[in-house]
């Protein structure tokens, strides 16, 4: 039988160690995330498949264009190949990362918030761990921009990540075009840019709706009734009876898109608003949800 | 009123303290209502006990220690620094067992004891191995592996507590931590703490409504009722100064006797059908019992000796605490 020492004993670790709270509280949300994604396995399976599958497909294709074209060009295969709707599918450029971050993978991102993002407060709170961790070496700060690095990592998993690859995968194929190098590496930094504020903007909204709740079921029925009394009631159908494009500016998905698109360079415009006013209510949701987040994230409870 | 002890507090990485908490004039306001007041004391390392009926501010004194509530005035050091500026270097000193039911959600024991290390800046291999140890120290060596949602109230408790010492902190803040423990249990929690201050050299405040944890465990005690200090003493010295007491019987006017007795500073601590309970001063004299009775002119027929316990003493200093 092994015999253990029950007793008591002290720590001779280094006390002086900067304290990492961020990538602590970060590290343990993902893990939870994950947890929360993989509980059913095949559910697991095909939202892997469905978040990450058409960009797979979409990589093979760009590799078997670039294998086509540089080693059977004279074959008639070279032909569907060289095909300009073809090649506008399989190259990377502001308008295919606009289509792929923010229409393709924005279904992800929802879910991503709903699985994920929905309790990483609540459940905090309903346990009573928000006086555990503000009691230890964790500032308010620190344990906001930790649940917003949890959250922030699957959005840009799905989002940024993918966008960054395919970029790197089409500089490996243009590694002798200097001038197709420097536009990539351009389009590079405005992929990071556009994908910094589509998962700054969703993470923050559903963390403030994740700490308005105590439990991350009603954070997430409330985010999406909230979600779609904005778009529809607030939005859109306001604005098909007014014909005014100003309406858009209550949208989320609107203002998002308009600013993304401008970082990326994509030339998209479809409503009268302008980008700078996108950006503005863009700011002012972010502002109210840092506000209404301070506000619900405090050790004690206290009533007067 | 302040008592401090003689040895200080081992503490790891700096000198002997001669006090680990120092109140001057602390008060903590949630809006309108005080929930303490110009508190001021100073006490010395080792097992303090923090007594108080429900609401007497006993939790918030020790939020306040934490910084988790904001004073409204006055200044509180802990372990030698200002709690106004609490910063991460004196935070990860401090260890917190909270009264009501706290635990990180979906962990086990041994993971949410890991992660609290990790929050106070241990590297990783570190607190994996102190969680090992903890757990163990607190009893929960079968249960450490599975969800802390699936555990009794005794082994929440004994999970609290086992976050609270992860980090080996200097002083554990112990809030009722024998809330809801069954009376095995709660010996053994009691054992568990007297062995943290009295042979590990880490300062424990211990905030409880139950006189007898606090005469089991502590060196110190610190009475609070309305947020008010009522009594700061060694628990020994406490013992002493309210052993002795006596029960008197006289013939005559009890009235006339009780005044000329309070008129010498002795305290009717009890009255009864014949008898009244008398604590005596810290000589244990009774001369001015004799003396009271001569003035009020009754006869004392009876003068026997009875102890007050600790508890009583205690009660009997929040009875004369004025609302």
């Amino acid at each position: 039988m092994a015999v253990y020492d029950r007793s008591y004993s002290r720590w001779d670790g280094d006390r002086d160690r900067p304290v990492r709270a961020v990538p602590v509280i970060a590290a343990a949300g993902v893990r939870k995330g994950v947890t929360i994604i993989f509980r059913r396995k095949l559910f697991a399976v095909m939202l892997t498949i469905a978040a990450f599958g058409p960009f797979v497909a979409g990589l093979l294709l760009m590799y078997a264009r670039y294998y086509v074209m540089a080693n059977m060009a004279d074959m008639p295969i070279a032909e569907a190949f060289d095909d300009p709707e073809f090649r506008a599918m399989t190259t990377v450029n502001a308008e295919s990362l606009s289509f792929y971050m923010l229409r393709m993978q924005s279904v992800f991102v929802f879910m991503a918030c709903l699985l994920v993002g929905a309790g990483l407060v609540a459940e905090d709170r309903r346990a009573n761990a928000l006086e555990l961790y503000l009691a230890r070496p964790v500032t308010v700060m620190q344990y906001v921009l930790g649940k917003f690095g949890a959250i922030g990592f699957f959005i840009a998993l799905v989002t940024v990540v993918p966008a960054s690859l395919a970029i790197l995968a089409q500089m490996s194929l243009s590694a002798a075009e200097p001038g197709e190098l420097a536009r990539l590496s351009e389009l590079m930094l405005r992929a990071w840019g556009a994908g910094a504020v589509l998962v700054m903007v969703p993470s923050l909204l559903v963390l403030a709706a994740s700490s308005l709740a105590l439990k991350a079921r009603n954070a997430a029925i409330g985010w999406v009734a909230f979600m779609f009394l904005l778009e529809g009631p607030i939005t859109n159908i306001p604005q098909e009876i007014f014909n005014d494009d100003r309406f858009f500016l209550l949208s989320f998905f609107h203002n998002v898109g308009r600013v993304c698109d401008a970082i990326l360079g994509h030339d998209a415009i479809t409503t009268d608003v302008s980008v700078w006013q996108c950006a503005a209510v863009l700011a002012g949701w972010c502002v109210l949800c840092l506000m209404t987040i301070r506000r619900r994230v405090r050790p004690v409870e206290v009533v007067a | 009123m302040s008592a401090h002890m003689s040895a200080g507090s081992p503490a790891p990485d700096g000198p002997a303290l001669d006090a680990v908490i120092e109140l001057a004039g602390l008060s903590v306001r949630y809006g309108k209502r005080l929930a303490l007041e110009d508190l001021t004391l100073s006490v010395a390392p080792g097992a303090i006990g923090l007594l108080g009926p429900n609401g007497a501010g006993k939790s918030s004194l020790i939020k306040a220690l934490l910084g988790l509530v904001p004073t409204s005035a006055g200044r509180a050091r802990v372990l030698g620094a200002d709690v106004a500026h609490i910063g991460s270097r004196l935070r990860r000193r401090l260890g917190y067992m909270p009264e009501r039911d706290a635990a990180f959600p979906a962990l086990t024991g041994f993971q949410a004891t890991r992660y609290a290390g990790l929050l106070a800046g241990m590297p990783d291999a570190d607190a994996r191995r102190r969680a090992h140890e903890v757990l163990l120290f607190a009893g929960l060596e079968e249960a450490r592996y599975r969800d802390v949602g699936t555990y009794s109230t005794g082994m929440r408790q004994r999970v609290k507590l086992a976050q609270a010492l992860v980090h080996d902190p200097d002083l554990v803040f112990l809030d009722e931590p024998t809330n809801g423990l069954d009376p095995q249990g709660r010996l053994e929690m009691l054992a568990l703490i007297r062995e943290l201050s009295h042979e590990k050299g880490i300062s424990v405040l211990l905030s409880t409504h139950l006189l007898r944890d606090v005469e089991e465990v502590c060196d110190t005690v610190v009475v609070l009722q309305n947020g008010k200090l009522v009594r700061h003493e060694r628990i020994d010295a406490l013992a002493r100064s309210s052993a002795e007491a006596c029960s008197v019987r006289v013939v005559g006017d009890r009235e006339a006797f009780e005044a000329a007795l309070t008129s010498r500073g002795l305290t009717v601590t009890a009255r009864k059908e014949r008898d009244l309970e008398v604590a005596l001063t810290s000589e244990n004299e009774t001369a001015p019992i004799f003396a009271s009775a001569v003035e009020a002119g009754v006869v004392v027929r009876e003068l026997r000796p009875i102890r007050i316990s600790l508890e009583e003493a205690i009660l009997h200093d929040l009875e004369r605490t004025p609302d």
